[in-house]
């Protein structure tokens, strides 16, 4: 059944059960009461209901009060007096409907009382009153009064003892009472002087003797009830009944269908959980109670549930009956609750088969059954190769000697015996100490620490208790001890959980050297920290396996590269000397013209295999990534400027006319300059093989805020009839015939190099059109991001050369120390092109300041200007005609020497205003330009002097 | 006069045919297959260039090129099938003068033993004067507008002059092609325009050896050019 699995359906059921129940359990209350007030009888009335006679005890105590005073006789006394006029105040029919009246078991003497009394005064009796109940007084010796109910109402039997035994209270001490007698009897009254002489003691619960005064009295109430008093109260109780009767009824009998089978279905259902097989069981906490205590729970659920509600039917007339409601649903839900867990529990269980298993009483049974098996087992498993051992002594000994022998052996038998029952039993406590160590360990954590909690707090309330029983000191002070010992254990569990807690955290940080010290741990806390040590003994496996695979990976690949290097190494050497001798067999006068041909080809190819090999190892190099990448800021566009003039002559030998776009701004990426001008290189010298000849070539430099992509496309000669990713292969040509030079590995080196740096290499092929797009992050030139130092740690070969760090960006060297040292030109944002503009300048500048230096100690100033000037046209005329310099030519120097100082102060003045503008490198540029300033200044003094 | 030069290399073949080569030249060649037979052969003739292999039984060219450091201070040139920088600059840094890589072309070697040769013999021949820049074996003569490299005179455009002479003086720095521009040409530079470029990779056709790997103007890819500061021995 689908439905037994579905837990909404189940909680819906739940749910409505719990409303069922409560509503039957209200409408069974109802009933009860209803029942109880007669309520269902239609032939009786208020006046025959319970609830007259409940009012009718209200009034009940001031009657035999009144008695009281009649029998002791001290009505005369004042506060009597005062007392008998309210009392006549509250028994006038004014106040109340009911009539007392007073009849003495001999007639006649009715009328005394009622005069004496007179409580109901001017009230004529017409007749109509109901009589409600009626009292039965004995007037004692003493003055004390033995009331009983005469209209035979079994449901008021208790009250006539309650009403006697409030006689007895009231009754005043007799003034010549015994003392003696006080503690014998069971009845004060007793005191007797006339009961003296041991009656007591022969009948003490009989009834002392009558003074011979009979007093009847009897309750009527007017059924008009003219008067708001209890029994009105009652009457509207009464009322109230009447009409819910039939409907709790109804409600009772409704929900109780309704409930029962909501009941029975959660009874099938009960235990079976979504997401489990059929007739599996699963038990929730609640069912894992054992179920005697389990029972016992609910029963102490039920027990003041039950007291409250028997409470309940007893206090209706006088209540909030909104708060009684309240408190009434309240109960019967609770009662509902309770049921429907202690039997679905119940249900759960005994499909499970665990109903009984699952109980102390079995387990302290089996318990004490293993421990006594076990101890009997243990006690044969002594006695028993004992035995044997005698029996062979004996069968010996038998042998051997006679009875003085054989005496000796009983004597040794017994007391073995004798030693074998010690150990025996010694073996069954110290086997049931362990049982029950045992036992404390296989109980769940839970239990333990309730357990544990418990005894701590038995012990230390025995403790206390005795301490204050007696006031010791030492019990105190015991107590004190034991607390500490309490708190040095939950401390050490604290601990503990704090190494566990700190352990975790390490191993989930992958600190894999860290053991927990499961060694000093102890219970549940080391069977976790072994367990997460194991935990992390497999993680440790697992990564150490993983490492050595990568490795092995590495290494195996490394190997690859290393053997290809090694071999074209080998392969070199013969190379070398193959294309040496071809070099010196084309310089040999060979008459064969075949043969020179041949000579011809060997060279070409020769070379070939030379430029294949070099490939070769390249591509492998930058498959492997075996190459160092220095990556630096570098300008696409600078780059592409040099790209092209590099193959300019290469592409006007080809046909080909290269377009270079460029955006306004300069394009930043972080790469090697040199690694990519091998990508450049390998697809120009493509271009330069493979495009169409008499077309262009485009390289387009794009860049935004994140990306700065290039594209080189250009229009193939042969027809592309391959695709993009075949033709990224390695070894593999557009051309497939393999006449044209090259290896093929062009394309796959550097797209191998354009990754290796972090960039993308995206081949396109669209019929003719080829087109290579590569991508780079944009490089932002904030100060932070622009890291200065190249990638790793090795240098270029430049800088080595050079034996000077610095010649690694040797564009952030400063202006021969005049400027004082700064970060790489590149770092600062937004002036990175004035920036490049100013330091052009204020090169420039100082490169004049040094030439004027020079040239002052050789010439004068004037004759400077005036060379300058002559050298102003001659340079114009030697830039249009391309000629060797004459030697007697003026210095091109001069030219900016002479014409351009002001020029470039002002510009640089300029520059620095502006760059000190820019808000966020305000400070570095300004500092520039100060420096820029400075440099400048020596010139501008040349030239005023 | 007639040189004398030493070939070191554990390959007879190519032993030969360098041989071969540098005789036509008209230098007087010796042969060593080690480098401990090298370093003899240097003790007993006077050497004025050493061609050296670097893998060689008994004694490497490296090692051996460090020996020989320690008496000569003539030009080494190291031959090594190795192309990695690394080795080029272990070469150079132990005290090489220059490397040619295998597979080489007799003529790239012929001209590199010249080169060294000259700047051998000719170093500090010229007398060093205010007015002449000279850097490896490049030399400027900013009065006569004459530049020469290894000794031989290189014909420059006035273009390709003023770029020299511009990397020369601040040789070591890199300069952009636009600022390069404007240093030469006076004018701002148009973004796109590779005049620059064509210009230097012509002024590296003139003065060397190998414009693909050039020793003096190197190109600093993606930031500008700059002209090898170099070792002023």
């Amino acid at each position: 059944m689908k439905l037994y699995y579905s837990f909404p359906v189940k909680l819906l059921a739940l749910v409505l059960l719990l409303i069922l129940l409560t509503g039957a359990g209200l409408g069974l209350f109802t009933v009860a009461i209803c029942v109880d007030g007669d309520a269902y009888d239609s032939g009786s009335d208020f006046f025959d209901s319970w609830l007259a006679d409940r009012a009718c005890r209200e009034y009940g105590d001031d009657v035999e009060s009144l008695l009281m005073l009649y029998a002791t006789n001290e009505r005369q006394t004042v506060s009597s007096q005062e007392y008998l006029n309210r009392m006549r105040e509250r028994f006038s029919s004014n106040n109340t409907n009911l009539r007392v009246l007073f009849e003495s078991e001999d007639a006649g003497s009715v009328m005394t009382l009622d005069g004496m009394l007179s409580l109901n005064e001017g009230y004529q009796m017409d007749g109509s009153e109901r009589l409600v109940a009626t009292l039965g007084y004995d007037i004692q010796v003493s003055g004390g009064l033995i009331g009983r109910w005469t209209d035979l109402d079994s449901r008021m039997a208790e009250l006539e003892w309650e009403l006697r035994s409030e006689a007895e209270r009231q009754t005043p001490a007799a003034p010549y009472a015994d003392e003696d007698w006080h503690d014998g009897p069971d009845f004060d009254y007793s005191a007797s002087p006339y009961y003296e002489g041991g009656a007591a003691e022969t009948e003490p619960v009989d009834l002392p003797e009558s003074l011979g005064t009979y007093i009847r009295v009897n309750f009527y109430v007017d059924p008009d009830l003219p008067v708001y008093d209890k029994f009105t109260e009652a009457n509207t109780w009464y009322q109230m009944l009447k009409h819910v009767a039939y409907p709790a009824l109804g409600l009772c009998a409704g929900c109780s269908l309704l409930g029962l089978l909501l009941w029975l279905y959660l009874m099938c259902a009960a235990g079976h959980r979504p997401n489990t097989d059929k007739g599996v069981i699963t038990l929730r906490f609640i069912d894992r109670i054992p179920y005697d205590l389990f029972l016992a729970l609910c029963v102490l659920a039920f027990a003041p549930l039950t007291a409250m509600l028997s409470e309940m039917t007893w206090v209706q007339t006088t209540v909030d009956l909104e708060l009684y409601f309240i408190v009434l649903v309240s109960c019967v839900f609770g009662y509902a609750v309770t049921f429907a867990v202690l039997t679905l529990s119940t249900a759960s269980r005994w499909k499970s088969h665990t109903l009984l298993r699952n109980t102390i009483t079995w387990r302290v049974c089996a318990w004490l059954w293993r421990g006594l098996s076990g101890g009997a087992g243990l006690v044969a498993g002594r006695l028993q190769p004992r035995e044997l051992t005698a029996q062979e002594t004996a069968q010996k000994e038998e042998q051997r000697a006679q009875k003085q022998e054989q005496r000796s052996q009983t004597i040794d038998r017994v007391g073995k015996g004798t030693r074998a029952a010690v150990v025996a039993v010694g073996g069954l406590f110290a086997r049931g100490w362990r049982k029950c160590g045992g036992l404390f360990e296989i109980l769940p954590l839970v239990w333990k620490g309730l357990l544990l909690l418990l005894a701590v707090a038995f012990v230390n309330l025995f403790l206390i208790q005795l301490a204050f029983w007696d006031g010791n000191v030492f019990c105190l002070l015991l107590t004190a001890i034991f607390d500490l010992a309490v708190l040095w254990g939950y401390l050490s569990i604290l601990r503990e959980m704090v190494w566990l807690h700190n352990g975790a955290k390490k191993i989930a940080a992958g600190d894999l050297n860290y053991r927990i010290p499961d060694d000093v741990m102890h219970w549940e806390f080391k069977t976790h920290a072994e367990a997460l040590n194991t935990i992390r003994d497999g993680i440790d496996a697992a990564v150490e396996e993983r490492v050595r695979a990568v490795k092995a990976r590495t290494q195996s690949e490394r190997m690859r590269s290393e053997l290809l290097t090694n071999v074209s190494h080998d392969i070199k050497t013969p190379l070398t000397s193959i294309i040496n001798y071809v070099g010196l067999l084309q310089k040999e006068p060979i008459e064969s013209e075949k043969a020179r041909e041949y000579i011809e080809v060997l060279g070409r190819q020769s070379d070939r295999l030379k430029k294949l090999l070099e490939d070769l190892l390249e591509a492998s190099k930058a498959s492997t990534g075996n190459i160092a990448v220095n990556a630096a800021p570098t300008s696409v566009g600078e780059l592409l400027r040099q790209v092209t003039g590099e193959y300019a002559e290469k592409l006007a030998a080809a046909g080909i006319e290269p377009i270079v776009t460029l955006p306004g701004h300069d394009a930043m990426i972080y790469a090697d300059g040199r690694l990519l001008w091998r990508v450049f290189d390998n697809l120009m010298a493509n271009i330069v093989k493979y495009a169409m000849p008499q077309t262009r070539v485009y390289l387009d430099l794009h860049s935004d805020a994140s990306i700065t992509a290039i594209a080189v496309k250009n229009v193939s000669r042969e027809r592309l009839n391959i695709a993009a990713e075949e033709l990224m292969e390695r070894f593999v040509r557009g051309d497939s015939s393999r006449s044209t030079e090259g290896s093929g590995l062009g394309l796959s080196i550097a797209q191998s190099l354009t990754e290796l740096m972090g960039g993308t290499f995206e081949l396109i092929i669209d019929g003719d059109l080829f087109k290579v797009q590569i991508g780079f992050p944009t490089l932002h030139e904030t100060p932070d991001s622009a890291p200065s130092e190249p990638r790793d740690g090795t240098v270029p070969l430049e800088t080595m050369q050079a034996a000077e760090p610095a010649a690694a960006v040797p564009v952030t060297e400063p202006a021969k120390g005049k400027a004082p040292a700064r970060r790489p030109f590149f770092a600062r944002k937004y002036t990175l092109k004035m920036a490049m503009e100013a330091k052009a300048a204020a090169e420039q500048a100082e490169a004049e300041a040094a030439a004027r230096e020079e040239q002052a100690k050789a010439a004068e100033t004037a004759e400077t200007a005036e060379k300058a000037r002559a050298g102003e046209a001659a340079s114009e005329n030697g830039e249009s005609d391309a000629v060797a310099p004459e030697s007697d030519m003026p210095a091109p120097e001069a030219v900016p020497e002479a014409t351009e100082p002001e020029a470039a102060a002002g510009e640089m003045e300029a520059a620095a205003k502006e760059t000190a503008e820019e808000g966020k490198a305000a400070e570095e540029t300004a500092e520039e330009g100060k420096a820029m300033e400075e440099t400048a200044e020596p010139s501008e003094k040349t030239t005023e002097a | 006069m007639n040189y004398t030069i030493l070939i070191c290399d554990d390959d007879h073949d190519i032993v030969e045919a360098l041989r071969i080569y540098l005789s036509a030249e008209g230098y007087r060649i010796l042969t060593a297959y080690t480098g401990q037979e090298a370093i003899e052969l240097l003790r007993q003739e006077t050497v004025h260039l050493v061609l050296m292999d670097i893998m060689m039984p008994v004694l490497d060219g490296i090692s051996a090129t460090v020996r020989l450091r320690e008496a000569y201070n003539i030009p080494v040139i190291l031959l090594t099938a190795k192309s990695e920088d690394t080795d080029k600059v272990l070469g150079l840094t132990i005290g090489a003068d220059d490397y040619v890589t295998k597979p080489f072309s007799p003529m790239e070697v012929v001209a590199r033993v010249k080169s060294q040769l000259r700047r051998y013999t000719t170093l500090g021949s010229l007398p060093p004067a205010q007015h002449r820049l000279t850097i490896g074996g490049v030399s400027l003569d900013d009065e006569s507008k004459t530049v020469t490299v290894d000794g031989e005179p290189v014909s420059l455009t006035p273009i390709e002059y003023s770029i020299l002479h511009l990397l020369m003086k601040n040789a070591g720095r890199v300069h952009s092609s636009s600022s390069i521009y404007e240093a030469v040409w006076h004018e701002s530079s148009s973004g796109s325009d590779s005049t620059v470029a064509v210009h230097i990779r012509h002024l590296r056709e003139k003065i060397e050896i190998n414009p693909a790997e050039p020793r003096y103007v190197k190109v600093v890819w993606g930031q500008g050019y700059k002209f090898e500061k170099g070792d002023q021995r």
